[in-house]
C-alpha cells in the first residue's frame, strides 16, 4: 500500500507542476515577455502621451562644420497628426510643417508664397541626422508592427550594463520612413533605451539612443534622443526635450492645411 | 531719399478700397470680436526678417552693354496679434544706391497687409490685401492658369479685397476672395494698365472647396468676374510612396484672348462665350533622394495655357511678322501655348543649396533658365549667386526675364549677387 500510496503523495506536487508547466508559467511569462505589438504600444506610451505640446531643441553636428541648433514647438493630437513650428534659428523661423497620416507639408514664410509645400516623410528633417517623420510622428505603431526577438544584455550610456527585450518593428504600410526598427527596451519598466533604423533595402542607417530619462507629463520619459546618422559621415543629431505639457485642448481644426499658412 | 515712416505709411494705405476694408476690419475687429479679446491673452508679436544688399547685373540682348544695379533691401514678415484679431505686414522696401553711393527713390512693395478676426474656431476673416492660394500644381498651378490673361489678383504678389477661410475640421476647408478691383487686360494693348479705381461693377473673385485625406489632396476651385471671366478648375495631388503626383485641369468659359484674322487689330474677335470653352491643365511630379549628406530633389511639370489662339493662329501671328514692340504687348494676350518645367535641386545640410531651373516653350523651343548657388558660411548669412536668361525671339513665348522688382522691366539675361542676414 505504502509503494502505492507514495506517487500519489507527490500528486498535489505534480499538479502544482502540471499547473506550473501548462498554465501559470506561460501566463506568467506571458507578462514578461510582452507580445510584439503590445510592447510597440507601449514604447510608444513611454515615448509620448496622446494629445500634448513639447519644446524642443536639436542640435546637428556635421564633422568640420559648427553645431546647427534648431529649436521648435510641437503639438500632436491622437488620430490628426503634429503641427510643427520652428522657433530659431532666424534663418528657419516660422517654418511651420503639418503632419497627416501619410502626408506632410511645409510653409516657408520667407518663400515669397503662401502655398504650402508637399515633401515625403522619409526625407531628411531640415539637413539633420533625423528624418521628418520622426519628428512629426509620434507612434510608432501607426507605420510599423512589432515582433518580439529576444532577451539580451546591453551598454546604455545611462543605466550601464542592462537586461533588456529586443524588439522589431517592421513596416505595415508604404508611407513608413523605414523598412524596419530594431528596439531595445529595458526589462520590467520597458523602457525604451536604442533604436537601429534600417532601409527598405535592409541598409542600416540610423541609430537613436534615448537617455536622460525624467518625469514629464505624467510619467518616467526619456528627454534626450541621439541619432546618428550613418550614411552620413559624422552627422549627428541630439533631440533634448524641454517642456512637455498634455493638452486635450488642441482643436481638430489646426491639422486643416488652412493652419498651416494663416 | 531716406526712407521716411510717414510715406512708407501713405503707400501702405494708399487707395480708396484699400482705406475702405481696413477701415471696415477695424470696426469689426473693435465690435465684433472685442468681447473675445478681452478674455484672451495679451498683445503678442512676432516677424521673420532679412536685410542685405543686391547687386545685379542685366541686358536686353547678348549682345548689348550690361547695366549693373546695386540695392539695400530688407524683407519682413510681421504679425501683430491679441486673441482672434491680428494684422499681418508682409513686404520689402528697396532704396536704391549709385556711384559714389548716394540714394535713389526708396520703394516699398507691399505682398500683404490684412486684418485678420477669428470669429470662431476654424473661420478666418481678412480684410486687406492677401495672397491667395488655388490649386495644387508645385511651380505652376491652376490658379495661374485659370486667372485672366492678365491677372486680377496675383496668388504670389496678392490682391486687395476680403477672404474667408473656413476649416470646419481637419480634412475639410474652403477659402475665397472677393475683390471689387477687377484687371481682365482683355485688350492686347492693355497689359501694363495700373490698377482700376474701385468700382462696383469691378466684382472679381475665387473659391475654393479642399479636401485633404491620407495622401490625397482635391481642389475646386473657380474664378469669377460677372459678365467676363468664369473659370472652373479641379486639382488632385497624391503622394506615391514618396512621388508627389500633381494634375489639374481649368476650362475657361469666358475667353480673354482675341483670335488674329489679319495683321489689324481691329478685326481680331474673341471665341464665342460659354459655348467654346478654352481647357488648361497640368500634371507634374517631384522626388527626393537623399545620397548621402546631399538631398536631390527632381520635379517635372507639363502645362498646357489653353485660353483664346489655337496653335494654327499662333503661327498666323507669328509669321505677320509685327513688329518687336508690338509683338511684346500683344504676347501676354496668347493662351494656346505648351510648356514644360524641369526643376533641380541639390541641398546639403543646411551647408549649400544648388538650384537649377528650366522652363521650355514646346511650340517655339524658346527657354526661360535659372541656375542659382546659395551658400550658408553661418547661422543668418545667405550669399547667394543667380543666373537667370531667356533664349526666344521677340514673338517666341519666352523671350525676356523679368527683373526683381522694384523693377518692373524685363532684360535677356540678369546676373545677381546677394548678401542677406537673417534676425
Amino acid at each position: 500500500m505504502k509503494s502505492f500510496v507514495r506517487p500519489f503523495h507527490h500528486l498535489p506536487l505534480l499538479g502544482v507542476l502540471a499547473a506550473l508547466l501548462g498554465g501559470v508559467v506561460p501566463q506568467l511569462l506571458a507578462q514578461d515577455v510582452p507580445e510584439g505589438n503590445a510592447l510597440l504600444a507601449k514604447i510608444d506610451q513611454i515615448r509620448f502621451p496622446e494629445d500634448f505640446t513639447m519644446q524642443v531643441t536639436l542640435t546637428t553636428l556635421t564633422q568640420g562644420d559648427s553645431p546647427k541648433v534648431m529649436s521648435m514647438e510641437v503639438t500632436h493630437k491622437k488620430d490628426f497628426g503634429s503641427f510643427l513650428q520652428i522657433l530659431s534659428p532666424a534663418r528657419s523661423r516660422g517654418t511651420r510643417m503639418l503632419t497627416e497620416s501619410g502626408s506632410l507639408w511645409l510653409y516657408n514664410p520667407h518663400s515669397g508664397s503662401s502655398r504650402p509645400l508637399r515633401l515625403a516623410p522619409r526625407d531628411s528633417f531640415q539637413g539633420s541626422a533625423f528624418s521628418n517623420s520622426d519628428v512629426s510622428r509620434t507612434s510608432f505603431l501607426d507605420d510599423y508592427r512589432g515582433v518580439f526577438e529576444k532577451a539580451e544584455t546591453i551598454d546604455h550610456p545611462e543605466f550601464g550594463h542592462v537586461k533588456v527585450w529586443q524588439l522589431r518593428a517592421i513596416a505595415k504600410r508604404p508611407e513608413a520612413a523605414y523598412g524596419w526598427i530594431e528596439m531595445w527596451v529595458r526589462q520590467g519598466d520597458l523602457l525604451p533605451l536604442k533604436f537601429d533604423y534600417y532601409s527598405k533595402s535592409g541598409l542600416l542607417y540610423r541609430k537613436m539612443v534615448l537617455s536622460r530619462y525624467q518625469e514629464m507629463a505624467g510619467r518616467l520619459r526619456a528627454t534626450e534622443m541621439q541619432m546618428v546618422s550613418l550614411d552620413q559621415t559624422g552627422t549627428t543629431s541630439t533631440l533634448i526635450i524641454h517642456s512637455m505639457k498634455i493638452r486635450h485642448d488642441i482643436p481638430s481644426e489646426l491639422f486643416n492645411l488652412n493652419s498651416l499658412t494663416r | 531719399m531716406k526712407l521716411q515712416p510717414a510715406w512708407l505709411v501713405r503707400r501702405l494705405f494708399e487707395g480708396t478700397l484699400f482705406r475702405g476694408v481696413m477701415f471696415w476690419g477695424c470696426l469689426l475687429g473693435l465690435g465684433g470680436v472685442s468681447s473675445r479679446l478681452e478674455a484672451q491673452e495679451g498683445p503678442q508679436f512676432s516677424y521673420v526678417a532679412d536685410a542685405g544688399q543686391v547687386l545685379l547685373g542685366s541686358a536686353s540682348d547678348w549682345n548689348a552693354g550690361a547695366s549693373a544695379q546695386w540695392l539695400l533691401d530688407l524683407n519682413g514678415r510681421l504679425s501683430f496679434s491679441q486673441g482672434s484679431a491680428a494684422f499681418i505686414l508682409d513686404g520689402s522696401a528697396y532704396l536704391p544706391l549709385g556711384n559714389s553711393l548716394q540714394t535713389g527713390q526708396a520703394l516699398l512693395d507691399v505682398a500683404e497687409a490684412y486684418v485678420r478676426l477669428t470669429p470662431l474656431t476654424g473661420l478666418d476673416l481678412t480684410f486687406g490685401k492677401k495672397r491667395l492660394n488655388l490649386g495644387v500644381g508645385q511651380t505652376f498651378t491652376v490658379g495661374d492658369s485659370i486667372n485672366p490673361a492678365i491677372n486680377f489678383f496675383d496668388q504670389k504678389s496678392g490682391f486687395r479685397g476680403f477672404t474667408w477661410a473656413w476649416s470646419p475640421n481637419a480634412w475639410l476647408g474652403w477659402t475665397g476672395g472677393v475683390s471689387l478691383e477687377r484687371e481682365l487686360g482683355n485688350s492686347p494693348t492693355a497689359s501694363a494698365a495700373s490698377l482700376p479705381t474701385f468700382q462696383a461693377n469691378n466684382l472679381a473673385g475665387a473659391t475654393q472647396l479642399t479636401l485633404q485625406k491620407d495622401r490625397f489632396q482635391g481642389t475646386a476651385s473657380l474664378c469669377f468676374s460677372p459678365g467676363q471671366t468664369f473659370n472652373p478648375a479641379l486639382g488632385l495631388s497624391y503622394d506615391l510612396s514618396g512621388v508627389i503626383l500633381t494634375a489639374e485641369g481649368a476650362l475657361e468659359f469666358l475667353p480673354q484672348g482675341l483670335v488674329p484674322s489679319t495683321g489689324q487689330f481691329s478685326t481680331w474677335t474673341a471665341p464665342t462665350a460659354w459655348t467654346q470653352p478654352a481647357p488648361s491643365g497640368s500634371v507634374g511630379a517631384r522626388y527626393t533622394w537623399s545620397l548621402g549628406d546631399v538631398d536631390l530633389t527632381l520635379q517635372g511639370e507639363g502645362l498646357y495655357w489653353g485660353q483664346g489662339w489655337t496653335t494654327e493662329q499662333t503661327a498666323d501671328f507669328n509669321a505677320q511678322a509685327l513688329p518687336a514692340s508690338t509683338a511684346v504687348s500683344v504676347r501676354p494676350a496668347l493662351r494656346d501655348r505648351l510648356n514644360t518645367i524641369f526643376h533641380l535641386d541639390v541641398n546639403s545640410s543646411d551647408t549649400f543649396d544648388l538650384a537649377g531651373f528650366g522652363m521650355l516653350d514646346l511650340q517655339d523651343a524658346s527657354m526661360l533658365y535659372q541656375t542659382s548657388l546659395t551658400l550658408y558660411p553661418w547661422d543668418g548669412l545667405d550669399l547667394v549667386g543667380v543666373f537667370q536668361a531667356a533664349t526666344g525671339s521677340a514673338t517666341n513665348g519666352w523671350n525676356s526675364v523679368p527683373l526683381p522688382p522694384p523693377s518692373t522691366q524685363s532684360a535677356r539675361y540678369v546676373l545677381t549677387f546677394q548678401t542677406r542676414y537673417h534676425f
